[in-house]
C-alpha cells in the first residue's frame, strides 16, 4: 500500500484521539511526507521508510509547536529539529503529530499534562503511565507503528509496560539529547518505543550514534541492532536475576515475572541470582538529582526567551509572572531543586545523592561483571486507576523505584511486555553501558518464549 | 534544619529564590508535601562530595563550521516580546 493511504488512515485516526494521547497533529506536514516517499524509487527508501510515527512533545521539529505538556510553552514554535527526530525522518518514517506528556517529563502516569491526562488504550479509566504517555497510547492503539519517547527515570519504559509495548532506555550517550528538552540532563535519553523487540531495535538503528551537537555521544559505540535481535537466542545467555527488582512486587507482576525467566533458565540461558544493594537508595538518590537539574533547567525559562511573556517592572517581577503558568508538580520540583542545591543544603541533600549515585553505579558494573544481563521486574505493579495516587506525590514517585537505578547508572535498560491474562507486565533487562545489543537480544529471548509477541 | 520543619518562611525564601509566585493554599501544600519528601529522602548515607564519579572529557575536532547561524531567524521569531530582532526585556534593577 502506497505511504500516503497508510498516513491518511492514520492520520484520521490520530484525529478521532479517544485516549487524549495527542498535543498536535501534524496531518498537512505527514502527507507532504508522505508524498515524497511515495515518489521515492524504490533503491533510495531508507529502513523505516513509511513507517508511521510519533514524536514525545519534548522533542524539536522545525516549525511545529512544541508545549513539553506545559501552558508555559502553549504557543511556542521549535525553530530547529532535534537530531534524533531528523534521523528518525531521515530513515523514511513519517511523523503524524506530538504526542502528550506530563509537563516537563514531570510525572510516572501521565497525568501531569497541561493538555489533561492520556488514557491507556488497554483500559481507558487506568494510566498509560509516564511520562511518554502519549508514545505509549500512539502504539498501543495500533494509530502509529513507532513512537519516539524520552526516559528520565523510566519514562518510556513505565508506559511501556503498563500499555504492553516493548522500549528500550539506551546507554547514557548513545543518543543525542540536541533538541530534547530534557527534565534531567545527566539522566534523560530520547528512547525507541513499538510493539515489538525488533522494531524497537530498528528505531534505535535510526536514532543512534555522535552528533557534534551532543558531546557526551561522540565515543559511542554502535552496533548492528537489528541483527542481535534476529540471532537473539535464550542458549548460554548469562542472566542475573536482580534480588531487589524482585521486592515487593503485586503478585500478578511477581508471577508473570518468575514464569518468564523461568522459561528463560529451561531454555539454556544461566540465570543466577545478584543484589545490588544501593538499589535501596535509588529513588531518593534519583529524585535529589533530578530536582537539582530540573530547577537548574528550567531558570531558562524566564519569559524573555521562550514561551509566555511576563509584565513587570523589572526582569525578575516578570519572570515570575511567567513562571506563575507552571503545573503543581513542576513548582514542587523546583522548589526542592532550589533548596537542596542552595548552599546551606547542598552538601546534605544534593552531594549525598551524587555520592550515592557513584556507588549505585559500581555496584551494577560489579553485578554485570560475567553476566550479559540484570533482569526484574519494570514496575512494581499494573497500571492504576486515573485519580488514584494523585493526592500524594510520594506515593506516585514510588512507581519509579525499578527504572530510576538504570538511568543513575547511565546503562541501557529495556521492558518487554509479557503474554498475561489480566493487565499488561513488564519485564526489564539491564546490561552494561554500550552494551545495547545485548539488552536487545535478552530482550528478544524473553518475547519469544514469554512475550505478547513470541 | 530538619526535614520536618520546611517552614513557611524557608517555602518562601526558596519561592523567591526559584522566581515562583505561591498563593496561599500553594504555600500551605507545599510546605508540608516538601517537608514529608524530604523526610523520606532524609535516608541517604551522609557523605562528602561524590570522588568515585567516572570523569571523562570527549572533545570533538576544532573545526569551523556552521553552528546555528541557519536556525537564528527562528530562534529570534521565537522570542515572547521583540524589538526587531532584539529580545525585549524589563530593566534588571
Amino acid at each position: 500500500m502506497l505511504v500516503s493511504a497508510r498516513v491518511e488512515r492514520a492520520i484520521e485516526a490520530a484525529e478521532r484521539d479517544p485516549h487524549n494521547a495527542y498535543v498536535t497533529i501534524l496531518a498537512d506536514r505527514a502527507r507532504e511526507r508522505a508524498r515524497g516517499l511515495d515518489a521515492l524509487p524504490e533503491n533510495a527508501r531508507g529502513p523505516l521508510h513509511g513507517a508511521i510515527a510519533t514524536v514525545k512533545d519534548n522533542l524539536a521539529l522545525a516549525g511545529a509547536r512544541m508545549t513539553c505538556g506545559s501552558k508555559h510553552l502553549e504557543r511556542y514554535v521549535a525553530p530547529y529539529t532535534a537530531t534524533a527526530v531528523a534521523r528518525l525522518e531521515a530513515a523514511g518514517a513519517v511523523v503524524i503529530a506530538k504526542t502528550n506528556l506530563d509537563e516537563f517529563g514531570c510525572g510516572s502516569s501521565g497525568e501531569n499534562s497541561a493538555f489533561g491526562a492520556t488514557r491507556n488504550p488497554r483500559d481507558p479509566a487506568r494510566v498509560p503511565g509516564g511520562s511518554s504517555s502519549g508514545a505509549a497510547a500512539s502504539v498501543a492503539s495500533g494509530d502509529a507503528e513507532i513512537a519516539l519517547g524520552s526516559d528520565t527515570g523510566g519514562s518510556i519504559r513505565a508506559p511501556a509496560a503498563f500499555c504492553g509495548l516493548a522500549a528500550l532506555k539506551p546507554s547514557r550517550g548513545l543518543v543525542s539529547r540536541f533538541g530534547l528538552a530534557d527534565m534531567a540532563m545527566s539522566l534523560e535519553s530520547p528512547a525507541p518505543l513499538a510493539a515489538s523487540v525488533r522494531d524497537v531495535a530498528r528505531l534505535l538503528a535510526a536514532i543512534a550514534g555522535p552528533d557534534p551537537r551532543d558531546a557526551v555521544t561522540l565515543h559511542a559505540r554502535v552496533d548492528d541492532y537489528v541483527a542481535a535481535v534476529d540471532r537473539a537466542t535464550p542458549e548460554g545467555l548469562r542472566v542475573g536475576v536482580v534480588r531487589e527488582f524482585m521486592d515487593g512486587l503485586a503478585p500478578d507482576v511477581e508471577r508473570a515475572c518468575r514464569a518468564a525467566i523461568g522459561k528463560l533458565a529451561e531454555a539454556g540461558a544461566r540465570v543466577d541470582e545478584v543484589s545490588v544493594p544501593s538499589v535501596e537508595h535509588a529513588l531518593a538518590t534519583y529524585y535529589l538529582v533530578c530536582y537539582g537539574e530540573f530547577a537548574s533547567a528550567l531558570q531558562k525559562l524566564d519569559g524573555f526567551r521562550y514561551g509566555t511573556p511576563g509584565d513587570g517592572s523589572t526582569a525578575e517581577e516578570a519572570a515570575t509572572v511567567a513562571r506563575a503558568s507552571f503545573g503543581p508538580e513542576v513548582k514542587r520540583r523546583i522548589l526542592l531543586g532550589t533548596f537542596v542545591t542552595s548552599r546551606e543544603e547542598r552538601a546534605r541533600w544534593f552531594d549525598a545523592a551524587e555520592a550515592s549515585r557513584a556507588r549505585l553505579a559500581a555496584e551494577f558494573a560489579r553485578a554485570l561483571d560475567g553476566r550479559d544481563a540484570l533482569v526484574g521486574a519494570t514496575m512494581p505493579f499494573t497500571a492504576f486507576r486515573l485519580g488514584e495516587r494523585v493526592a500524594d506525590p510520594l506515593q506516585l514517585y514510588a512507581s519509579d523505584v525499578l527504572t530510576v537505578s538504570a538511568n543513575l547508572a547511565g546503562v541501557p535498560a529495556g521492558t518487554v511486555p509479557l503474554a498475561t491474562r489480566g493487565l499488561p507486565i513488564g519485564l526489564q533487562a539491564l546490561g552494561a553501558r554500550g552494551a545495547d545489543a545485548t539488552v536487545l537480544a535478552t530482550m528478544r529471548a524473553v518475547e519469544a518464549l514469554a512475550g505478547v509477541r513470541s | 534544619m530538619s526535614a520536618t520543619t520546611f517552614d513557611r518562611a524557608t517555602l518562601a525564601h526558596v519561592a523567591r529564590l526559584a522566581r515562583l509566585p505561591l498563593s496561599a493554599d500553594e504555600e500551605a501544600r507545599f510546605s508540608r508535601e516538601i517537608g514529608e519528601i524530604l523526610a523520606a529522602f532524609e535516608t541517604l548515607p551522609a557523605q562528602a562530595r561524590a570522588s568515585e564519579a567516572p570523569m571523562a572529557s570527549a572533545l570533538r575536532p576544532d573545526e569551523p563550521a556552521p553552528s546555528m547561524s541557519a536556525e537564528r531567524d527562528a530562534i529570534v521569531a521565537a522570542f515572547p516580546r521583540r524589538d526587531g530582532d532584539r529580545a525585549k526585556v524589563p530593566r534588571g534593577l
